[in-house]
């Protein structure tokens, strides 16, 4: 559904990485797939344990054992990534993909100053670059996510920060080779509600300047809304729900997108309790047959014991549901 | 930068008062304990001298004042950097520590060198692949390190390599090299033969402790965001390992190493009596059997001295390795 206009840069094809651990095999993604364009931004919705962060650490391919990817492919600019070679992975992370992490205080090494540790990023890909023209390089990426006094930024440690310069940090870190593709890890999160806003409006400037695709994984809606243009939503390690932005906020078809989109404070129901959705994620280690969100949903019957598919629901709007809903949301 | 020497300093006259405090505490419990245990005029004097003779030595020792006035004299002798004379080889008893020092020394490094070069690429390689095979033999390795008792490994090291084999010596120091006045065994390949196996049976108790601290800092730094930061950015597995997990494991390795340090110059006693090497630990098993006093409380300051020294130099390594470790007063 995502890239109508230009051919995708990244497709993810029936992704599928699992954990081998003694308790049993834990699907952590299971038969993901979704396409992005050149500059287009992806929301990847879920809760936590719903293998969103997964799937992007997946795409990076820094899976650690007992994880593995265990079928399909990642198609990066015509390239399969779950073939690649180590060394080929490599050169391509922190050069053609970048990734950046949900927690600003822990991303960054304590004991390495801000200039060595994005100088680096830049050396690792590039051994002609010289120190000064590295640290130059840093400085101005520090300047681009809003940094203020750039120069002295680059001597400091990161305890000397706060998490919002922090996460800057990081982001200008990401961004210092030109990437293609940036992979967003709840990077905002952790951050007050203004710097969050600030952070935001500044990712999608510099996607827009530079045409980067970036993956913006979230459990937040409200986060997503206004800034990104298509979305999937992920339920216990698989999409449940995928189209444009603002069809699934209009018209949510999956009775969980419905859950995450009423439990977001709204001017609308002011004073009113927020919506919450019954139950707690699923134990990945001892799923249910049938709809994995059976047990939590309103509109559950004896269909949604056989295993729902992906499927167009409406034009460019595709859900996993044998009960899919068709009215708009209240 | 000024300010943040200025507290260094402070730091470290802090300690130093708080040193010299310990030091005159720990010497009163050597008199104390020595005086309980016995009269060492009964163990030099030849059991049949007659009481005059007795009381001869007792005054020439100082011994016939009372326990108070011994120590008041040891701590005013003590100030001028005077610790008495050994009663038995009446020479100066630092004079006499100080010659044995230097072997001790050699052995005590050595052995940790031989902990930390090879106890430490081991407890990484552990770490990355915990459930690799070579990873369990290095654990298993590191129990046997730990649990069995070093006089035993010591006596098997030389049945093997000394008695059986016959490639390496198992007593003494072998050839040594006089530099400013101090000898050495490790300039020599004679000495260094002979500092194999005493250096290798002290070295696996603090082996085996390197490969469990370095395994489990690594395990536990893996997991971090900066360290999956630092592969996102496409950094060699070296770079990642060498700058980004490892130094973040550093703080209690040397912690530890510090600590390991000071108790294998004051306790590789076991490993000198078995080896015959003459460090300061033969000396003061010795010199603990005849009650030679100015030897035990001489031995005794040098080595808290040396404890105190080392754990301060740990202390200021903190902040050599980490930007946030700052030497403010920790009361504020």
């Amino acid at each position: 559904m995502a890239g109508r206009q230009s051919s995708p840069i990244l497709e993810v094809e029936r992704l599928r990485t699992h954990f081998m651990t003694r308790a049993g095999i834990v699907k952590a993604v299971d038969d993901v797939s979704f396409a992005i364009s050149a500059g287009e931004i992806m929301g990847l919705v879920g809760e936590s344990g719903s293998g969103k962060s997964i799937t992007g650490l997946s795409i990076m391919r820094l899976i650690d054992v007992p994880g593995r990817i265990v079928g399909g492919r990642i198609r990066f600019r015509g390239e399969d990534l779950a073939a690649a070679p180590e060394q080929r992975m490599r050169a391509l992370r922190g050069s053609r993909i970048a990734m950046v992490f949900q927690d600003p205080l822990m991303t960054l090494n304590p004991l390495l100053r801000v200039g060595t540790q994005m100088a680096e990023a830049i050396t690792a890909h590039n051994r002609e670059v010289s120190r000064t023209e590295a640290r130059a390089r840093s400085r101005d990426a520090l300047g681009r996510v809003g940094i203020p006094a750039p120069e002295e930024r680059l001597d400091a440690f990161p305890h000397q920060l706060s998490g919002g310069m922090r996460q800057r940090v990081a982001i200008a870190t990401a961004i210092l080779n030109e990437p293609d593709l940036i992979i967003a890890d709840e990077p905002t999160t952790a951050l007050d509600v203004t710097i969050q806003a600030q952070i935001l409006h500044e990712i999608r400037k510099l996607c827009r300047q530079t045409s980067t695709a970036m993956i913006w994984i979230t459990h937040d809606f409200a986060v997503i809304a206004g800034l990104a243009g298509s979305i999937s939503v992920m339920y216990a390690g698989r999409i449940v729900e995928q189209g444009h932005l603002d069809d699934i906020l209009d018209r949510p078809l999956h009775p969980y997108t419905r859950g995450l989109i009423r439990s977001v404070p709204s001017r609308n129901r002011r004073g009113r309790p927020l919506h919450q959705i019954q139950g707690s994620p699923p134990n990945l280690l001892a799923l249910p047959g049938g709809c994995a969100f059976r047990d939590r949903c309103p509109h559950t019957d004896d269909v949604c014991n056989a295993e729902p598919d992906l499927e167009l629901v409406r034009a460019e709007q595709a859900a996993r549901c044998f009960h899919p809903q068709l009215e708009a949301l209240a | 930068m000024p300010k943040g020497v200025t507290k260094i300093t402070a730091f470290i006259i802090r300690r130093l008062l708080q040193t010299v405090v310990v030091l005159i505490v720990m010497a009163f419990g050597v008199f104390v304990s020595v005086y309980a245990i016995g009269d060492p005029v009964d163990m030099l004097i030849d059991p049949a001298a007659t009481e005059a003779q007795r009381l001869e030595a007792m005054r020439n020792l100082g011994l016939d004042r009372p326990l108070w006035e011994q120590f008041a004299r040891f701590i005013a002798g003590a100030a001028q950097g005077d610790l008495g004379q050994s009663f038995v080889y009446k020479i100066p008893a630092i004079e006499l520590i100080l010659l044995r020092l230097p072997a001790t020394i050699e052995l005590t490094v050595a052995a940790l060198i031989l902990a930390v070069g090879i106890g430490i690429p081991a407890g990484i390689l552990a770490g990355l692949y915990p459930s690799a095979w070579f990873s369990r033999t290095i654990m298993s390795v590191s129990i046997l390190g730990f649990s069995l008792p070093s006089f035993w490994i010591a006596l098997m090291l030389i049945m093997i390599f000394a008695v059986a084999l016959g490639w390496l010596p198992s007593t003494g120091r072998g050839d040594v090299v006089t530099v400013f006045g101090v000898d050495w065994s490790f300039l020599t390949i004679d000495g260094l033969r002979h500092l194999v196996l005493p250096a290798l049976s002290l070295s696996l108790i603090p082996m085996a402790l390197m490969i469990r601290m370095a395994r489990a800092g690594m395990r536990e730094v893996w997991l971090t965001e900066y360290v999956k930061f630092a592969r996102a950015k496409g950094l060699s597995p070296i770079r990642v390992i060498g700058l980004h997990a490892f130094p973040n494991t550093l703080i209690p390795i040397i912690t530890v190493l510090g600590l390991e340090l000071g108790s294998l110059l004051a306790g590789s006693i076991v490993t000198e009596v078995v080896f015959a090497w003459p460090g300061i630990g033969r000396l003061v098993i010795q010199s603990i059997g005849v009650l030679d006093r100015p030897v035990i409380v001489a031995y005794m300051l040098i080595t808290v001295s040396l404890f105190i020294l080392i754990n301060l130099v740990v202390d200021l390594l903190y902040a050599v390795i980490d930007p946030r470790v700052g030497y403010g007063d920790a009361r504020k």
